[in-house]
């Protein structure tokens, strides 16, 4: 659907000069720089214990971005000022429909 | 006795150098860095400033749970790293406990809690009659509403201390008898962790056998999915 390739495009937004890979087996992949960028996938996460276990909760106390696919395995346990990136398809097969919620910054 | 101690369970973190009760030094840090990038300079600061080598200590003491999943394996890891070479010996702390450890010479209750997130809290009892703290119930990840209940059943003043304590005073503390303890006592410190592990030598052992605590959180199986109406 384009999540990584959006991310892709949130961490060159970023100065990041390092290659974006999918977190999907790892969970979560750490990108350093001025402000860092921690890209989760949540696919398999499925209970508190399993969120604590992925070092989630230390990643929101360090001041960087996280990008997290699969967000809504995580439902209760996100920020309330989090914000929200959907896909959807558009009208051909490249193009996307993005929509982005989110506090009064948006 | 010479005791290096060290904290890296939370956001803070610290390092302390107490030679026989006396702390020589001690730096504390709560910038929300990354504890692997200040750990070692802050223990190699400490213990400069505080003219200690590593070859004079007695023991490394650290704080070994509840706490951070990262945080208490990068403690850990430095202090294994540390005390390897020359086979040191080493003293896992309860953090709780470390935290209790900041109320020396109080008297009181002494609750020492750290928020777990979504209303729950690592916390344990003790008691200090002003020169001695006593163990009054084990480490353990409990609701809010449980410690509630728990704290009810102890006449007295009761010291909340830790990164949770401030969320216990406003939910719980302004209707049972809890005092807040100032900011400068309020969070994990290496003083601490000396003072509870000097307490506590018998507990020593060589670094390979230090394993972190994470305490098992009550809802921890609860799934995070949204809710379906």
């Amino acid at each position: 659907m384009g999540k990584t390739c959006f991310v892709r495009g949130l961490a060159k937004g970023l100065g990041l000069k390092d290659q974006i890979s999918s977190p999907t087996f790892a969970i979560v992949n750490e990108y350093r720089g001025k402000i860092p960028l921690y890209h989760f996938d949540m696919y398999r996460i499925e209970t508190l214990g399993d969120l604590y276990s992925t070092g989630f909760f230390d990643y929101l106390d360090q001041g960087g971005i996280c990008a997290i696919e699969w967000s809504e395995n995580i439902a209760q346990a996100l920020p309330k000022q989090a914000i929200t990136v959907s896909f959807s398809q558009g009208g051909t097969e490249n193009q996307r429909i993005i929509e982005i919620a989110g506090d009064e910054r948006f | 006795m010479k005791f290096l101690g060290i904290d890296t369970s939370a956001k803070a973190a610290s390092a302390a150098v107490v030679s026989d009760g006396k702390l020589l030094g001690e730096v504390f840090v709560n910038v929300g860095k990354t504890h692997s990038q200040t750990v070692l300079p802050i223990i190699q600061d400490t213990l400069r400033f505080s003219g200690v080598s590593l070859e004079e200590l007695d023991y490394l003491a650290v704080s070994n749970g509840p706490g951070s999943f990262t945080g208490l394996r990068i403690g850990l890891a430095a202090v294994k790293g540390l005390a390897y070479p020359q086979n040191k010996r080493c003293i896992p702390v309860s953090t709780l406990e470390a935290l209790a450890y900041n109320l020396k010479g109080f008297k009181g209750i002494l609750c020492p809690v750290m928020d777990a997130r979504c209303n729950q809290v690592y916390t344990a009892l003790f008691e200090s009659d002003g020169r001695e703290i006593r163990r009054l119930t084990g480490d353990a990840g409990i609701s809010l509403e449980d410690l509630d209940n728990l704290l009810k059943k102890y006449s007295g003043e009761i010291f909340l201390v830790g990164d949770g304590a401030e969320l216990c005073y406003n939910e719980l503390g302004w209707k049972l008898n809890c005092a807040l303890t100032p900011a400068h006592l309020l969070y994990q410190r290496g003083s601490g962790v000396c003072y509870a592990a000097a307490s506590k030598t018998a507990d020593a052992v060589e670094c390979g056998l230090l394993v972190p605590e994470y305490l098992r959180l009550p809802q921890a199986e609860r799934e995070l999915k949204k809710k379906t109406k």
